[in-house]
């Protein structure tokens, strides 16, 4: 196994108020870099909050997260360091008030890339999700099939290390989801980008992933080479 | 009432009303986007006060600094009553919970994916709060100009803190009351449309700015 982009060590965590008594137990959990795994299991299961936690977007209760071998909520900053390796396209993402490239550029700004090398990476992320020449748009109006690729094409201009995905398909039709299939496959091919995504579609999963992982109850239930997963038909 | 005179009053109306929409909108901001993002204990006794203080009378307001910063008041030695710094004190404390309120208002209604959003493409805690900001940035615009507008149109905090002296304190507000005292209502009534207009005349502007800023309402 070469080397690992997430390692995972008795990780718990719960939310803390009501109605919500779920708690998410993951002992062990090793996702080696440049990998693709896919977060399958029911409603409630806990998919939402695993990447949640592996965004660095809350913190664990207990257990140790590392990311690229270094355990990342050791650094007092928040997550922030580890959340630049990290980024989370969520199931129903949010898009800034403004044009479609002032967000895509919105994590190359912050992370203070010259205008000169962000606009073509904006080009390419755009271009990658078809939709080129759509930069000066506004984002109001956009449909959630379209705000769904503006905020990947968000995610990708990044080149992100590590790329989590909360259902990337759901919002699109059966052929774009396919052509967000090979868009994924391809980031993972040339920036060796490891990436993990939940989904209900254990096909999709099946397809896309090197690994599954199947969650229960919020605890992981089994886990699985892709070709080698048993498809319990119990949770599509 | 001279030319002179009505300008000086505008002058006094807009800077020290002016003054305390900035510093207002400088402390309740940030504050009201701390309360809009955390939980902690205490939190609906902090929102019920700010929301029971914005019926504070003028006039409490007036008396409660005036007896701070008269002479024999614990902060007399400043010597600040009847000053226009005094006015702007006074109308700051004023305003501080409208601006608040009406600010966390705002930032509650922007979508709470617009923070993870900004935190998971990069953006530290400080930029995240930016970001929240900067979506909600016409309603707190409406706040500011809400609270610029209860300041600049009010007169008991003014005649109190102020004194309604000529040409060093008398702003517009004293003037119509003073006016009015001498029963010069045509005066009276022709001032209070001329802050309206300025009133309107500062709206219009600074809305503009902010649709020149590539903003939309």
């Amino acid at each position: 196994m070469g080397r690992l982009a997430y390692r995972l060590r008795d990780v718990g965590y719960a939310y803390p108020a009501p109605p919500s008594p779920f708690a998410l137990e993951i002992g062990s959990l090793d996702v080696p870099e440049g990998k693709t795994l896919a977060v399958v299991g029911p409603n409630g299961a806990g998919k939402t909050t695993l990447l949640l936690l592996l965004a660095f977007l809350v913190r664990p209760l207990r257990g140790r997260i590392d990311l690229f071998g270094r355990d990342a909520w050791a650094a007092d900053d928040g997550g922030a360091h580890a959340r630049r390796d990290a980024v989370l396209l969520a199931h129903h993402p949010y898009l800034f008030k403004g044009t479609i490239a002032d967000n895509v550029a919105f994590g190359l700004k912050v992370r203070k890339l010259p205008d000169a090398e962000a606009r073509p990476r904006v080009a390419e992320a755009l271009a990658l999700v078809e939709l080129d020449g759509w930069g000066g748009k506004p984002v109001s109006g956009l449909s959630a099939g379209q705000t769904q690729r503006v905020a990947l094409a968000r995610a990708l201009a990044l080149r992100p290390r590590a790329l989590l995905l909360d259902e990337p398909t759901a919002n699109l039709d059966a052929a774009l989801g396919l052509r967000t299939e090979a868009v994924l496959g391809e980031a993972g091919r040339t920036w060796g980008t490891t990436v993990i995504f939940s989904t209900h579609d254990l096909a999709q999963a099946s397809r896309l992933a090197d690994d599954i992982l199947y969650l229960s109850d919020g605890k992981r239930a089994e886990r699985a080479a892709a070709a080698a997963f048993p498809f319990p038909g119990r949770f599509c | 009432m001279i030319l002179r005179d009505l300008g000086l009053a505008v002058w006094v109306s807009l800077k020290t009303s002016g003054l305390a929409a900035v510093i207002a909108s400088a402390l309740a901001v940030p504050a009201a986007l701390y309360l809009s993002s955390r939980e902690f204990r205490g939190k609906k006794v902090v929102l019920a006060v700010t929301q029971t203080w914005m019926a504070a009378p003028t006039v409490v307001i007036g008396l409660l600094f005036y007896s701070l910063l008269s002479r024999s008041g614990p902060l007399g030695g400043l010597g600040l009553l009847y000053t226009q710094t005094a006015m702007t004190v006074g109308q700051t404390f004023l305003i501080l919970p409208l601006v608040m309120g009406f600010s966390y208002t705002a930032l509650r209604q922007v979508d709470r994916r617009a923070r993870q959003t900004a935190l998971t493409l990069g953006a530290s805690g400080r930029q995240a709060g930016w970001i929240v900001l900067r979506e909600a940035r016409f309603p707190l615009l409406v706040a500011v100009l809400a609270g610029f507008a209860r300041a600049v149109s009010e007169v008991g905090i003014a005649m109190m803190l102020g004194g309604n002296i000529r040409n060093a304190t008398r702003n517009i507000t004293t003037s119509i009351a003073l006016e009015t005292a001498k029963g010069e209502f045509r005066d009276g009534v022709v001032l209070g449309l001329l802050l309206l207009v300025i009133t309107l005349g500062i709206n219009l502007l600074v809305q503009s700015g902010l649709r020149g800023r590539g903003g939309d309402s």
